[in-house]
């Protein structure tokens, strides 16, 4: 009897190392779905010359790993010990400041200059943009830089110890102002903005578990860019009236680091705003195209590039171009640059800090070279 | 295949193991066999008629021996050896042996010998030293020969310790490769799950934790390299290779309790040594134990006086450096040992008997360090900088910034390895690892435990290079 019992008790972690082949075959459980961007393995190819080398079973065993069922329980629960022991996030770039707030190492790079590309390379760049933007004014486009507001810079008390260090003597952002100011950029500084807003706003601009602009500080920003835009063309957009909504439950990409991080349990839930844009529909509505990081989509998405403005395109790091219905699915380098660009009575470029060291994507050379070294 | 990997937990180890308790009793063997064959030629599929044939060879030439008297009985015994060490030679030992003459005909404004190099089996070293303890121990009347080529091949093969031991000698296996049905009970099974489980977390959570710093302090180059950097990075190498092997040397111990085996313990809480002398006898066990009857005592052993004797202290411990690696900073490794055993012999180990207990134990951690310096460096020269770097107190201490997981676990293995000064834990451990029954009580508790572990550990394997960014980074 007390046999039995004893193989029955071996049965029972045995039987474990039954469940993820039983799942991967028969489906046993549904499983939720991992977030964030890895790129999934190879197909291993079966040669005689990759089966002696090693190749194939390296590459199948890869593969295999991918396709193991509760796959992504299991790596849920390797991040969630890892979180809730070590305070580590296991998403790549990403760290676990103070008080639960999340960052991206790269906003942290560039609140402390780290990723300071040099005077040198930041002055040819801005010359460049200064020639563009002078001369897409002649064709009727206005060029406007737009600084978006790092997460990192807001909390920098909320930096764990061991990514704290000396702030350098330049950073990207300070540097690009002060060229822009020099050379007479257009520029509209939603960093200066929003770091004006910050100790009076009433929501938070920014969540604890996401790496963007809050929902509603997205909003806040659509706000003040329809203001700005509206100055400088001289004709007023529209007014927009906000609704607010207050919620535990994060839209959008207010949680989007939390989500990336694939834990088992969720974190402690704050209560977030979500202001719902009225517009008047009294003003202008510019033809407005952009160039930007991810933190556009929050405008993209919620308003402002058909309701504020009309017909609005958003070329993705400058590689994909959305929306699909005005680009046909193409990509931007498939693109005829001169007759897209024209289209367009407004040309942003909006770019968050730790971008300012890409300049643009390639953007403001390809665009330099179109229209101010190629001859038409 | 290695036994943290996702194949082999999820999908060959399951399978195994019911296969092979499905299969009735007299044709286990034949079903550990396969599985043997099968986890080795994964890996290395190019090799295994290479090693079949060899040890087809073998077998046919130790069954001969056994049959003849003197002379041409040491004729047998000596093919066998040369067979053995030829092979071994011949993998391991060609390319470090042509690249060393090439650089001496370099030296001399001479060409190169062209070479193309040779491919390395998995385990050879291991399964070498297996065939050539089963050749001796026969050759010397200790046991008979096996009568069936079949249970010789799964001495040899048997997957649990073929790629990285423990060395198991024939006569402590000899018995249970033919019956072993009195050991298949379900307490065995039990307790060799959760010694399996035992030592997949020592790798998977510890040695591997602390591996990635090991891994990215030896990386650093001139300054960056610090005096603090270098001494925490050694020392986590330290417990790195330590749990590490001693982790596989655990799931093989705990596979092959599951199957009714009985496999010598390998590492007895190596760090709490109190003399170079005592680190030997409990770190890899099995092989110095090896090196001691095959090699050490017919030199001579103790039986042998004075300079001699510390010579052959010395040649054994450079030919275990090499054994470990064919390459010049293992031989020095070995040498280095060696040159403390013999230091051991003449004053040192009195010496630190008379310092006390955590003195000694905190020099020879120290000495140990410092050879585990020359092991894990790419080159002798890189290894002198390193260990230059680390009697560099100029520098002062500057805590390192390593993660929290990496401090974490760095002091539970510290605690781990200090306790096993322990006199009760030491007795305790011996106690457990010795047992082959179980109450119910017990059982219960092996059995959760084992869960536990097993879903941790899978977690950490199957996890392991899945670090996606937030969003597609163009």
């Amino acid at each position: 009897m007390e046999n039995r019992w004893k193989m029955m008790l071996l049965a029972l972690p045995l039987a474990l190392l039954w469940l993820p082949w039983a799942q991967q075959c028969f489906r046993l459980a549904d499983e939720w779905p991992l977030h964030g961007h890895s790129e999934p393995s190879p197909a291993a190819e079966f040669t005689w010359e990759s089966l002696l080398s090693g190749d194939f079973a390296q590459a199948f065993e890869q593969q295999l790993k991918e396709l193991t069922g509760f796959r992504a329980h299991l790596i849920r629960l390797r991040n969630q010990v890892y979180f809730s022991l070590f305070d580590i996030a296991k998403a790549n770039a990403v760290v676990v400041g103070k008080e639960g707030m999340l960052l991206d190492v790269e906003y942290i790079d560039a609140y402390y200059g780290s990723d300071f590309v040099g005077q040198d390379s930041l002055l040819r760049t801005m010359l460049r943009w200064k020639e563009l933007q002078d001369t897409l004014l002649r064709h009727g486009t206005h060029a406007v830089l737009v600084f978006a507001p790092g997460k990192a810079s807001f909390f920098p008390e909320s930096f764990p110890e061991h990514l704290r260090r000396p702030q350098r003597p330049h950073t990207n952002y300070a540097f690009m102002r002060h060229l822009c100011d020099s050379l007479g950029v257009t520029t509209i500084d939603l960093k200066a903005h929003f770091h004006a807003m910050a100790d009076t706003s009433r929501y938070p601009l920014f969540t604890r578990g996401g790496i963007h602009w809050s929902e509603y500080g997205a909003t806040l920003a659509q706000v003040q860019l329809g203001s700005e835009l509206g100055a400088m063309l001289q004709r007023p957009l529209d007014s927009i009236g906000l609704r607010i909504e207050l919620s535990t439950v994060p839209r959008g990409t207010d949680d989007d680091i939390e989500r990336g991080m694939n834990l088992l349990f969720k974190l402690p839930r704050d209560t977030l705003a979500y202001a719902i844009p009225a517009y008047s529909k009294t003003g202008h509505a510019p033809t407005l195209l952009a160039i930007g990081d991810s933190y556009y989509w929050n405008l993209f998405l919620n308003g402002f590039r058909d309701r504020l403005c009309r017909h609005g395109g958003f070329w993705y790091y400058f590689r994909e171009a959305h929306p699909n219905e005005v680009f046909q699915g193409r990509n931007v380098d498939q693109l005829t640059l001169r007759e897209e660009v024209l289209k367009n009575e407004v040309l942003l470029l909006m770019m968050t800090e730790p971008q300012l060291r890409r300049f643009g994507w390639g953007s403001i050379e390809a665009l330099h070279t179109e229209f101010c070294t190629k001859k038409p | 295949m290695v036994f943290s990997s996702t194949l082999f937990l999820l999908y060959f180890l399951p399978a195994f193991l019911a296969a092979y308790l499905l299969t009735p009793v007299r044709y286990r063997n034949g079903t550990a066999l396969f599985a043997s064959l099968l986890f080795y030629a994964w890996g290395a599929p190019g090799f295994v008629p290479v090693v079949m044939l060899s040890l087809v060879a073998d077998f046919y030439l130790v069954r001969h021996m056994a049959g003849q008297e003197g002379g041409p009985r040491r004729v047998s015994l000596w093919l066998s050896v040369a067979l053995n060490i030829g092979m071994l030679a011949y993998f391991k030992y060609s390319n470090f042996f042509i690249d060393n003459l090439n650089a001496l005909l370099a030296a001399f404004g001479g060409a190169p010998m062209s070479w193309t190099e040779v491919a390395l089996p998995i385990g050879i070293s291991f399964f070498t030293f297996q065939k050539l303890s089963y050749t001796v121990d026969v050759y010397r009347g200790g046991e008979r020969p096996l009568q069936r080529l079949r249970d010789y091949l799964l001495y040899i093969m048997l997957f649990p310790q073929l790629i990285a031991g423990p060395i198991v000698r024939y006569s402590e296996i000899a018995d249970r490769l033919t019956d072993r049905s009195p050991y298949e009970t379900a307490d065995n099974r039990l307790l060799g799950l959760f010694r399996f489980c035992i030592g997949l977390a020592r790798k998977v959570w510890v040695a591997n934790t602390l591996g990635a710093v090991a891994d990215d302090v030896f990386a650093l180059q001139g300054d960056e390299l610090t005096f603090s950097n270098a001494w925490v990075g050694i020392v986590a190498y330290s417990f790195q290779i330590y749990f590490d092997f001693s982790g596989y040397s655990d799931m093989a111990i705990g596979l092959g309790q599951m199957m009714g085996f009985r496999f010598p313990e390998n590492f007895n809480n190596p760090y709490a040594a109190r003399s170079i002398t005592d680190f030997w006898r409990r770190w890899h066990i099995t092989l110095s134990n090896w090196m001691r009857d095959y090699l050490y005592i017919p030199l001579g052993g103790n039986r042998v006086g004075g300079f001699r004797l510390y010579a052959n202290l010395w040649a054994v411990f450079l030919f275990s450096g090499l054994w470990h690696g064919a390459a010049w900073n293992f031989v020095v490794w070995g040498g280095f040992h060696g040159l403390f055993l013999v230091a051991d012999r003449l004053f040192l180990r009195s010496l630190l008997q008379r310092m006390g207990r955590v003195p000694a134990m905190a020099i020879t951690y120290v000495i140990v360090l410092f050879g585990w310096v020359l092991f894990r460096s790419e080159n002798l020269v890189d290894a002198l900088g390193y260990a230059a770097r680390m009697l560099d107190f100029g520098q002062g201490w500057q805590c390192p910034q390593f993660g929290t997981d990496f401090w974490a676990i760095l002091a539970v293995a510290a605690i781990i390895c200090g306790s096993g000064s322990i006199g009760r834990v030491q007795r305790w451990q011996e106690k457990f690892l010795l047992r082959e029954e179980v109450g119910l009580r017990g059982a219960v508790l092996l059995s959760i435990a084992s869960g536990m572990l097993l879903v941790l550990c899978a977690s950490m394997v199957v996890a392991d290079g899945f670090n996606p960014f937030i969003y597609f980074r163009f």
